[in-house]
């Protein structure tokens, strides 16, 4: 865009080089006129005057001779007195007076032209004089003749006199016209010389001119531009002089300046682009992961809940063979049947019992609902958990956790974090046999960061730790699924989790959860942070009594009889149901007081039997415990966030389960 | 504007008269300047003709009174680029002055072949003819051509004398009359100035009687008005325009006797004319001498001729007017103890005054 004129703008270079141009070419052009005009005035005026004075010269030798001529005709004339002598002398006269009269026509100035009449008269006179002689002596006056003659060379003087006096005033305008001519031609001769100089010395101002103003800045924009397009966004040209190079400085440096700002602009989308892309791959990755752990897990949840019952068969016998070894055989045989084989049995099935529920962790899907939930609590249970093994390996537990830390997390998942954490350095320390695991907890900016270091040998690959199904421990040991989880969970919770090697050789996992609100801004569950602490749940057999009737509903006949056996224990009157129908049947035939109901059943499911329920007995509904290994269904979730206790999984502990029936039948009054 | 010498006066009350008579209407504010000389000299008139040209706004001038004057003062007015109107002039090579130059007479040719005629009807063959003249401009002119026209002519010149310009001279007086006394001659043709032949004529009239004397045109009834005595009666003389021709001419005769108490003669009615035709041209538009030249120049070309009361007035190509001369004579009474001094009327001529036409017009 033209910069507009202001009155502080620089003069266009049109009008400091085009103009003066213009006025020297117009100053030549017209010098040359003049000179072209001097010129032929000069050689008209040259021409004229050797013209004048050629045809002056011709009149005045003319003049001459016919003033000659009369002159000597009259000094003869008068004493000849003859026809012929007069006749010359008039001839001669007439030539004088004709040739006088031309020169009367000519440029002659005042004086003379005076002069000229003067001669004319004076040659009149002679004329006269002459005639009266010559009358005289032809007629024998001698005497007045002579006298007369007299006059007549007295005239005659007079003429030349006259004559000279002219020839002088022409002698001194011809000096004067020489003059005249020869100022002409100084001045022509300073006009050509002007000429010249401006011929010279024009165009070599205006190379310099043009040198200065316009080659210059050229050059200065064009190495701009070279560096320019060599990336050197900063160059910029100084401002032009004139107009039109200052319009083409302050739009190159404008451009420069644009450039500068888009490329910073791009390098900023790029860097943002660069990140959006980390952060794509990142999720990408983590989609990858959780598409793969999704897809295990899925896989694995439906294997889990086929192998949940058998193990729940397993492990709920085991328990009551336990139990039963314990009441009737306390001697030696029972205590080594109790051992050497229910003793692996019941190990085996638990370590089956944890691989599922990992399994099903990896099937759940990731809309828990995240709560604010006390550390130092949660770090209670794992700590009480694991103290004993601690010390039974000889390994020292430090946790060091301020209790007014509180995080934003799952409580279920933040246990399965910590006691993954926990559990992997008591493992990897195990082999030596000491060692000790130090947790610490701090705030830091509104988020909360929890270390796990251990003196242990260190991970051997800290990169791939949270992979799944990779594992450094012996087989049979060790799923590879405890650190991937952790992993997962940390990433549900909004934050993350990374795993190093310190300098003085242990491991170092560091867990950075979103800070928690404190106790008073957070509406908690019944429970601490939700937190479900098996362990509290008190075993209180014998309380109910045989008037209450418990109502089980399984569709597998080893779990129904499991279970009839298992309450048997605790005083009470229990129906077996294997499907939602018969439980029906049941409840309109018997006065029940609790159900433990199965929920994948063949036909109706245990939780429309459960809707079914709450419509027609609201009040029993609440009473009832859904037993299943089915961990990823959306109603159990939502069932399991409002009552807890009324869902317990597959496989169970049979003291859990006890407990839990008893839970619900405590509310019966 | 006149510049004269012995007849100064007479130009100067025709163009008064024309000034006067002249109808306001149209006309410009003019600024006359009257210039009246001391003499017929060039002198005199170079320096009257460049004071005049100094003057802002001059256009024309109208003069001088004879040849020499006009001729001399010719290329001041030429270069000044004012138009020059002699009255009276008649030396042929003013035809020649240039583009400004303008004369209300024909140039001497007519003239001189006015008198041969006169000459050679009124002297029988064989007469002598004694013949003086000035020898100027005017005088030398006429006197070649007329001498041209006589060679052919059975007449004997047995007089041919110069006089000069300017003052008389008394030599030239006991002279010219000892010559022509003793040249006895039948008739006497004046080309010369008039108080020179004032000065002879009561010797020719002494010696020679009643002898035919005839004059060019510079011999004038108004010229002699201050010393016009009987030896002058019956002199004959070029009169550029015949006064009792037209009842115009008459009336102006009339008013002119009556505003100046002089007998108006052919120059002064000349120079009425051409200052009628000067306010003529400032009147139809010209304000500078260049204009005034046009107008003039167009005269008879694309403007019809000027009515003057000498008739109408147009110039040619060089400046000349075609004007028919007559010859006029001087009647005067005889004075007491004085016999009459006019010569008897030619023979086959009405007595008075006689014109010839200008074979050339």
């Amino acid at each position: 865009m033209r910069t507009p004129f202001t009155p502080g703008s620089p003069r266009s270079l049109r009008s400091r080089v085009i103009y003066p141009g213009l006025v020297t070419a117009a100053v030549l052009i017209i010098g040359m006129g003049v000179v072209g005009v001097l010129t032929l005035q000069l050689r008209q005026q040259l021409i004229a005057a050797t013209d004048s004075f050629v045809d002056e010269q011709r009149v005045a030798d003319r003049i001459v001779r016919a003033v000659m001529r009369q002159l000597a005709v009259s000094s003869a004339l008068p004493s000849s007195g003859s026809d012929l002598a007069r006749q010359e002398f008039q001839d001669a006269g007439e030539i004088l007076y004709e040739q006088v009269r031309r020169y009367l026509f000519r440029d002659l100035s005042a004086e003379e032209r005076l002069q000229l009449e003067e001669i004319r008269e004076e040659q009149q006179r002679l004329e006269v004089a002459a005639a009266r002689a010559s009358d005289l002596f032809s007629r024998g006056l001698v005497e007045e003749a002579e006298a007369s003659r007299d006059a007549m060379i007295g005239h005659a003087f007079d003429f030349l006199g006259a004559m000279e006096a002219f020839l002088r005033l022409r002698e001194a305008e011809l000096e004067a016209l020489q003059v005249r001519q020869t100022t002409t031609i100084t001045i022509l001769f300073g006009g050509v010389a002007l000429l010249g100089l401006l011929l010279v010395f024009g165009p070599l101002y205006i190379g310099s001119l043009l040198n200065h103003r316009v080659a210059r800045p050229i050059q200065q924009l064009a190495a701009a531009s070279g560096r320019l397009e060599a990336g050197e966004l900063s160059v910029r040209v100084p401002p032009g002089e004139d107009l039109e190079f200052r319009i083409l400085s302050d739009g190159f440096n404008r451009m420069a300046e644009g450039l500068e700002k888009m490329t910073r602009d791009l390098e900023a989308r790029n860097d943002e682009l660069a990140h959006a892309l980390q952060e794509l791959r990142t999720t990408q990755d983590e989609l990858i992961q959780a598409e793969k752990l999704g897809a295990m897990g899925r896989m694995a949840a439906g294997l889990a809940h086929e192998l949940n019952n058998p193990l729940a068969t397993v492990l709920g016998y085991s328990q009551l063979l336990a139990e039963r070894l314990d009441r009737e055989k306390e001697d030696s045989w029972g205590r080594e049947l109790r051992r050497d084989f229910l003793g692996p049995i019941v190990q085996e099935a638990e370590r089956a019992q944890h691989l599922v529920r990992n399994f099903l962790y990896f099937a759940r899907k990731p809309d828990m609902k995240l709560g604010s939930i006390h550390l130092k609590e949660a770090f209670d249970v794992v700590t009480a958990l694991r103290k004993y093994s601690f010390q039974q390996i000889g390994l020292e537990l430090e946790v060091v956790i301020d209790p007014g830390l509180h995080v934003r997390a799952e409580p279920q998942m933040l246990q399965s974090v910590l006691l993954n954490l926990v559990t992997n350095a008591m493992d990897a320390m195990a082999p030596a046999g000491k060692g000790s695991l130090r947790v610490t907890a701090e705030r830091a900016d509104g988020w909360i960061r929890v270390t796990f270091q251990d003196s242990g040998p260190g991970l051997s690959d800290p990169d791939r730790v949270f992979e799944p199904f990779y594992t450094t421990k012996p087989p049979g040991q060790g799923t590879g699924l405890g650190l991937a989880l952790t992993h997962r969970f940390m990433t549900l919770f909004g934050g993350h989790v990374t795993a190093e090697n310190v300098p003085t050789g242990g491991g170092l996992f560091t867990l950075v959860f979103p800070e928690g609100l404190p106790p008073s801004a957070e509406v908690r569950d019944g429970e601490a942070g939700g937190f479900v602490a098996p362990v509290a749940q008190a075993l209180q057999p014998g309380s109910p009594d045989a008037t209450r009737t418990v109502l089980v509903v399984e569709d597998e006949a080893p779990l129904r009889r499991l279970q009839e056996r298992a309450l048997k224990g605790l005083n009470v009157h229990v129906l077996l149901a294997d499907s939602a129908a018969e439980a029906r049947r049941l409840l309109a035939a018997h006065q029940v007081d609790a159900i433990v109901c199965d929920v994948k059943m063949p036909g109706e499911s245990g939780l429309s039997f459960f809707a079914w329920l709450r419509e027609t007995n609201p009040d029993l509904a609440e009473h009832l415990v859904f037993v299943t290994g089915d961990a990823g269904h959306p109603d159990l979730q939502e069932l399991m966030e409002k009552n807890p206790h009324q869902v317990l999984w597959k496989p169970f502990q049979m003291d859990e389960y006890r407990s839990r029936v008893l839970t619900v039948l405590g509310g019966i009054t | 504007m006149v510049l004269g010498g012995a007849a100064a006066e007479g130009f100067l009350n025709g163009i008064r008269l024309a000034v006067e008579d002249a109808d306001p209407e149209g006309l410009p504010p003019l600024d006359t300047v009257l210039i009246l000389e001391a003499d017929n000299r060039s002198g005199p008139a170079l320096e009257a003709a460049e004071f005049l040209t100094d003057i802002s706004g001059l256009v024309a001038v109208i003069g001088h009174s004879n040849s020499t004057a006009s001729l001399a003062t010719s290329q001041v007015y030429n270069r000044a680029q004012v138009v020059q109107i002699a009255p009276s002039a008649t030396a042929p090579i003013y035809s020649e002055a240039g583009a400004y130059s303008f004369r209300m007479v024909p140039p001497d040719e007519v003239q001189a072949r006015l008198l041969a005629g006169v000459l050679r009807d009124s002297v029988p063959t064989g007469g002598r003819v004694a013949l003086f003249y000035v020898n100027d401009d005017y005088g030398r002119n006429l006197r070649a051509l007329v001498l041209a026209e006589l060679a052919t002519e059975p007449l004997e010149v047995v007089v041919d004398l110069p006089h000069a310009e300017g003052d008389i001279h008394p030599v030239d007086v006991r002279h010219h009359l000892a010559a022509l006394v003793a040249s006895n001659p039948d008739v006497i043709l004046w080309l010369g100035r008039v108080p020179v032949l004032h000065a002879l004529l009561p010797g020719i009239r002494q010696g020679l009687g009643s002898i035919a004397i005839y004059g060019g045109d510079g011999v004038s009834p108004a010229s002699l008005a201050t010393d016009f005595r009987w030896f002058w009666d019956g002199v004959r003389f070029v009169e550029f325009v015949d006064l009792e021709a037209t009842p115009e001419l008459r009336g102006f005769a009339q008013r002119f006797q009556t505003r100046f108490g002089t007998a108006a003669g052919g120059r002064e009615v000349l120079s009425y004319d051409a200052a009628g035709v000067i306010l003529e041209a400032l009147r139809q538009g010209a304000r500078n001498g260049d204009e005034v030249r046009q107008f003039l120049a167009e005269l008879g070309v694309s403007r019809p001729p000027h009515p003057g009361i000498s008739g109408p007035i147009a110039f040619q190509e060089n400046g000349d007017a075609a004007r028919n001369l007559v010859l006029g004579v001087i009647r005067v009474p005889p004075e007491e103890g004085n016999p009459p001094a006019h010569p008897p009327d030619p023979p086959g001529k009405p007595p008075g005054s006689s014109s010839l036409q200008d074979p050339g017009q």
